[in-house]
């Protein structure tokens, strides 16, 4: 199985974990997306530029108050969240899901997958 | 309706199902291809470029994009081929592509291209004893199949004679390893770190080249255009 095949898997593995995880995807910081596990119906463009302007701002803001290096943002809209996890030095994992997700699930299943995904990426 | 995504389930595995099941119906894909179904066997087919037998075959081919099946009663009596046959050529077919997507070929003799094969007619203005047929396809905007019918029948005929790498390295460019998808889509994010964009574009375009329903492959070349385009409009106020 190829790395790309690796890394897709485990995001299909993520996004079939739990039906509130709606979307997954892999952008890396120019924001290009590396890998994807999302509905026919939500942009591949749109995920890949929010994920890479929002990991920009999060990278900044991390940094300009000292609080080390950036590991994870979480954003909570009316219906859902929208979840960025660092997996490695490249790339982000950006996570979709519903408004009704068990949120301690979710970061963990989002951690495990970022590090396993980390591991493949660098 | 039954709906899903190419890369959760091939189209040959449905179409299996629906021919065991007997069912009727249209199955449409992603980005304009339609299947006409009745009792489980393809009787019609179409896609932007093409129709028939051949948009089966192109259909077939892909690997990604959404699709529904919606039943219905569409006409066609007679099935294209039978289900089985289909399903075997469309394997052949995409073993071929990998067999000769990296054959670089130059043209033997224009005169003997046969009548009744415009389409590698239309093929020899990109060859030029350099590209790949891979990067020839990508030019000619061709589908893989009718490129490696024409590469069959150029070849076989004496239209074409493939170009040994040794000579094709003393070409004006520098040959470049056979990479795989993944190496090429790895070097274009490589390039892009580096700066080189057009680098990474034409990284990108022989990686579609490849896999042209490639999710991934599409957005990133998108998002290169998209950084070109931004550079183009640095410069141009500067």
């Amino acid at each position: 199985m190829s790395r790309s095949e690796e890394i897709s898997k485990l995001l299909k593995s993520l996004t079939s974990s739990s039906a509130d995880v709606e979307a997954a995807a892999i952008v890396d910081n120019d924001g290009l997306m590396i890998a994807s596990a999302l509905p026919a119906d939500v942009e591949d463009d749109r995920v890949a530029a929010m994920s890479a302007a929002l990991l920009g701002m999060s990278d900044r803001i991390v940094r300009e108050l000292g609080r080390g290096l950036f590991e994870l943002v979480m954003i909570r809209g009316s219906e859902g969240y929208t979840i960025l996890v660092r997996c490695g030095p490249e790339a982000v994992l950006s996570v979709l899901a519903a408004r009704t997700a068990k949120l301690g699930l979710i970061f963990l299943d989002a951690n495990r997958s970022a590090k396993e995904i980390a591991r493949l990426i660098t | 309706m039954i709906q899903g995504n190419l890369q959760d389930v091939a189209l040959s595995s449905l179409l299996q199902a629906m021919h065991a099941d007997s069912v009727s119906g249209y199955l449409r894909v992603e980005g304009g291809g339609v299947l006409h179904i009745v009792d489980g066997e393809v009787v019609g087919a179409s896609t932007a470029g093409a129709e028939g037998y051949e948009a089966v075959m192109s259909l077939l081919a892909r690997r990604r994009g959404s699709f529904t099946f919606e039943r219905g009663s569409p006409t066609g009596a007679e099935p294209l081929a039978p289900i089985m046959n289909l399903l075997l050529e469309s394997a052949r077919l995409d073993d071929e592509w990998r067999r000769v997507a990296d054959y670089v070929v130059r043209v033997a003799d224009r005169t003997r291209v046969p009548s009744d094969e415009p389409c590698l007619a239309a093929l020899l203005q990109w060859v030029d004893g350099r590209r790949t047929i891979e990067e020839v396809a990508h030019l000619s905007g061709d589908s893989t199949t009718e490129i490696v019918a024409s590469v069959r029948v150029g070849i076989r005929g004496g239209v074409l004679e493939r170009v040994r790498s040794a000579e094709s390295a003393g070409s004006s460019r520098e040959p470049e390893p056979d990479r795989g998808f993944d190496d090429l889509i790895a070097s274009a994010r490589a390039k892009i770190r580096d700066g080189d964009l057009e680098g990474a574009a034409k990284h990108l375009h022989r990686a579609l080249a490849r896999r042209p329903e490639d999710r991934i492959a599409r957005q990133n070349l998108r998002r290169v255009a998209s950084l070109l385009s931004s550079r183009s409009r640095r410069s141009s106020n500067q």
